[in-house]
């Protein structure tokens, strides 16, 4: 299989303010992708202050120096684009897609919005009512959600990895708008940020139009750094009782390295073959053979810090919990003795690439902004826009032995593991 | 260059479309291909008119959506296992979807392995053996699934906004009966299978990277064997009118938010009101500019996800604005919901805001040509509801010539407050409240 195809093509600048500019032509249709990808997430947040990062993105959405609140949806959409933005453990982000004579616009209000934001008091309530309905709406009213948010507290140890991204009620209710304006001075300056424009624009003005637009945005003293690193611990197990679920669910986790590394590398591949699709060794252990579970999904996390290697199943109410998660590690096991079979590798290695090409908006290199996305991750978190093409050359390399061994060391353990089971229903005594 | 103000505009670029090459297979099965090398990657699409859960026997619903699912559990010549581990060797999928008319099958690879895929779909596809020990792993499996759903709002809130809309007609099946699901066996899969899945009516999608030529050879070898009658099954007319309008609460123990639809018929796609009703429902709801979003989101701060759409049937259409909110809110919501609909029926879609939103519907069907799926999925709607090839050519034209004048006489005709059938799934405690709010309702629409 020809690698090399599916190689993004990228050019950098950075601008006098520090802002990293990347540049990736794409022409397949008249469409362009504006993002601005800022490295704050809600590990740079405090106790007290959890869901403060995800609050601050629907901030930018309120209305800035020269875009009053509403206009930001109103140009873009009136225009003929789509936009959002989303907030993840270690970054935000920020993106409009347009038909490609409307790069202009794109860039003036991403601009203007980075250099001044204005926001009230009466938009800072009503967005945090806004963020209360979406807590409802993705947690607090949807089976297995809230184990999913207890959970991670309990994967985690440092306090920067263990808390949800929406946050709880009562810091949001306590979030003031001098907390929103700080939190801009800090981590909304054009050093911390990277830009990147993809898909069909005008290389030869494409620059001057960014410069006009940014380089007299001005920089600020980097953030503090925020220390993600985890210390080694024993098992630790819960059970949680979750009053909207009717079928009982095992959560296993380890905890594993950083993305651009082996052993994630390694662990993304055992990831695959554990529980990537149909074909995967425990949907076929679980859900077919011994038809003990409903589903089974996971796979190894990449973040920029320490990850999580996640394991979820649904499984029959009438099968012990402890049943189901001894054939997971009896599956861990064989991998960690046996290993994996040339076979299997090749499979995983299509599927990556597959992957790669998919046309999912998001990650996909069909997508404009799937290029967007990635080149501007993998800009502001290993320094390097061309990580993301190294990055399939390393996958591709993975050896078998590679698999056995990240396996071994990092889930055929108790060290670091997590489990949580959860049962339906409110709890023994527990209110209804 | 001033940054107080927005950068000059310029007029979108016209986007070249393709049409699709035609063929017919010698069983009967409609061809389009659409080569296109943007991606190494080749989407196909078959539509089956009949395939899908209107077409269940009412004795036995589910049936359809089993047979759909246990295509790829095995086949003569090969075990689920050895069908799901090809597709993911092709670096693709395969799988099948009965949808309310018709079952689609969806599957891409790499363009480098287009020949083996084809002839694992051909298998696939004629061969079906539904196996006993396959079907009682999804018996098993489908009844937790259906227990996880119904502790799912938005599925509970679906499932009762079809019931109120169609009552007894097909068009109201959503989820499958659990006694049939403890019932059926082989055989009702291989009836279904045998009277729906015939080349017959089928349409078969290819796009991406492959040679038409060689790609339409292949075709016929591999699928020119597929025969069967397909059983002549007609689905009574839908009704025009909603079964059930007011309220109807779902009760969910536990809620903290209520999900709210609202919504009522409204006439197909090949209607002559569709555009106008089309361009004022998004004004209503398509979109961060949209009415809805702006006054129940941003203004108020009730929802974090709230907008108004089209859901198509074939002969139908159903308009659905929904909204989750706090408990606490359920009320102030529907009544602004109302406002806002009420607005579009009353008052003129002021020039610039139609024409932003026609901009806005341009632009977001501009995006559908920039990936092949998605390419494949316009013209999978073509095969699904009958619409003419050149459909999506025609879009861009028809949504920009639509007047304020039949924005608001397709509202006036179709969205009146009469006329809407509103479900909300949430507290029990809600259901004295809401009795009264539809005494209100009812006045205020006499007043």
């Amino acid at each position: 299989m020809k690698i090399h195809d599916a190689t993004i093509p990228y050019q950098q600048h950075t601008l006098s303010n520090g802002l990293r500019v990347i540049l990736s032509p794409h022409k397949v249709a008249p469409v362009v992708a504006v993002l601005v990808m800022y490295k704050v997430g809600s590990c740079n947040e405090r106790p007290g202050k959890t869901g403060f990062a995800h609050l601050f993105e629907h901030m930018m959405f309120q209305g800035s120096e020269n875009v009053p609140r509403e206009m930001h949806f109103k140009y873009v959409e009136s225009n003929g684009g789509v936009l959002n933005g989303f907030t993840s453990y270690d970054l935000t982000t920020y993106f409009e897609l347009l038909p490609a004579s409307k790069l202009p616009l794109g860039l003036w209000l991403e601009a203007d919005r980075m250099r001044s934001l204005a926001v009230s008091q009466e938009n800072l309530d009503n967005q945090r009512a806004v963020v209360k309905e979406e807590r409802r709406l993705s947690v607090d009213n949807q089976p297995y959600a809230r184990a999913m948010e207890r959970f991670r507290e309990i994967a985690y140890d440092n306090f920067a990895n263990q808390h949800s991204i929406i946050g709880s009620m009562e810091d949001l209710d306590n979030a003031t708008l001098a907390d929103v304006q700080e939190f801009f001075k800090i981590y909304y300056a054009p050093n911390n940020a990277v830009l990147v424009i993809a898909g069909d624009y005008d290389g030869r003005r494409v620059m001057r139009e960014v410069r006009t637009y940014f380089e007299d945005i001005p920089p600020q003293p980097a953030p503090p750094p925020v220390d993600c690193s985890e210390p080694d611990r024993e098992e630790r197990r819960e059970v949680f009782h979750d009053p909207l679920a009717s079928v009982p669910a095992l959560a296993i986790a380890w905890k594993i390295p950083r993305r651009n590394t082996l052993e994630n590398d390694a662990l993304q591949i055992a990831g695959e073959i554990l529980v990537g699709g149909r074909a995967s060794r425990l949907y076929q252990r679980l859900v077919k053979e011994e038809a003990v579970a409903v589903s089974v999904s996971g796979g190894a996390e990449a973040r920029p810090a320490p990850s999580l290697f996640r394991i979820f199943t649904l499984h029959h109410p009438t099968v012990a919990p402890e049943r189901v998660e001894a054939l997971i590690y009896e599956e861990i096991e064989r991998m960690a003795q046996e290993g994996i079979s040339e076979a299997e590798l090749e499979r995983v290695r299509s599927q990556i690439l597959a992957q790669r090409w998919s046309d999912n908006l998001y990650y996909g290199m069909q997508s404009p902004l799937g290029r967007a996305l990635s080149l501007a991750y993998c800009a502001l978190f290993e320094g390097d826009p061309g990580e993301v093409n190294t990055m399939l050359q390393r996958l591709m390399r993975i050896t078998p032995e590679q698999v056995r061994e990240a396996v071994g060391r990092y889930l055929a353990t108790s060290r670091n593991r997590t489990v949580m089971t959860i049962l339906p229903g409110a709890s023994q005594g527990g209110a209804a | 260059m001033s940054r107080r103000t927005p950068p000059p505009d310029h007029p979108m670029g016209a986007l070249h479309l393709p049409l699709p090459e035609t063929a017919t297979l010698s069983n009967g099965v409609s061809v389009w291909l659409l080569p296109d090398k943007r991606a190494p990657v080749v989407e196909f699409r078959l539509v089956l008119p009949t395939g899908g859960r209107a077409f269940d026997d009412p004795e036995w619903l589910g049936v359809a959506g089993a047979t759909a699912r246990l295509m790829t559990a095995g086949t003569p010549r090969r075990t689920s296992l050895q069908i799901a581990d090809e597709a993911e060797r092709y670096g693709g999928s395969l799988g099948f979807a009965a949808n309310t008319e018709t079952a689609t099958m969806y599957a891409h690879c790499l363009a480098a392995f287009t020949e083996p895929m084809l002839e694992l779909i051909a298998d696939v596809l004629l061969n079906p053996a539904f196996p006993d020990n396959e079907i009682e792993i999804d018996r098993a499996n489908t009844l937790q699934r259906l227990a996880l759903q119904r502790t799912q709002p938005d599925f509970l809130a679906e499932e009762r906004f079809r019931q109120v809309l169609f009552g007894a007609h097909p068009y109201h099946y959503y989820a499958p009966d659990e006694e049939a699901v403890k019932r059926w066996n082989a055989e009702h899969l291989h009836r279904f299978y045998r009277e729906h899945y015939c080349p017959q009516g089928a349409t078969l999608i290819v796009v991406g990277d492959f040679s038409p030529k060689r790609l339409l050879k292949h075709l016929e070898e591999q699928l020119g064997a597929w025969q069967g009658a397909l059983k002549q099954d007609k689905l009574p007319a839908p009704n025009t009118e909603p079964v059930e309008t007011g309220f109807h609460l779902v009760p969910r123990p536990n809620s903290v938010q209520s999900v709210i639809h609202m919504g009522t018929l409204c006439p197909s796609r090949h209607s002559p009101d569709y555009w106008g009703l089309l361009v004022g429902v998004s004004v209503l709801g398509a979109g961060a500019s949209s009415r809805l979003f702006l006054t129940v989101r941003e203004q108020y701060g009730y929802a974090y996800s709230v907008g108004a759409h089209l859901d198509y049937y074939r002969r139908i259409s159903a308009f659905v604005a929904s909204a989750q909110t706090a408990t606490e809110n359920t009320f102030d919501a529907i009544r602004q919901i109302r406002a806002e609909i009420d607005r579009l029926l009353n008052e003129p879609v002021p020039p610039e805001e139609l024409q932003a939103v026609r901009n806005y519907l341009i632009g977001r069907h501009m995006l559908s040509w920039v990936t092949l799926g998605s390419i494949a999925n316009l013209f999978m709607q073509i095969a699904i509801h009958g619409l003419p090839m050149d459909y999506w050519h025609q879009y861009p034209e028809q949504v920009r010539t639509v007047s304020r004048e039949s924005v608001q006489d397709a509202c006036a005709r179709y969205l009146r407050a009469e006329r809407m059938s509103i479900v909300v799934v949430g507290e029990e405690s809600l259901r004295r409240n809401l009795e009264a709010t539809e005494d209100s309702g009812a006045s205020e629409q006499e007043g």
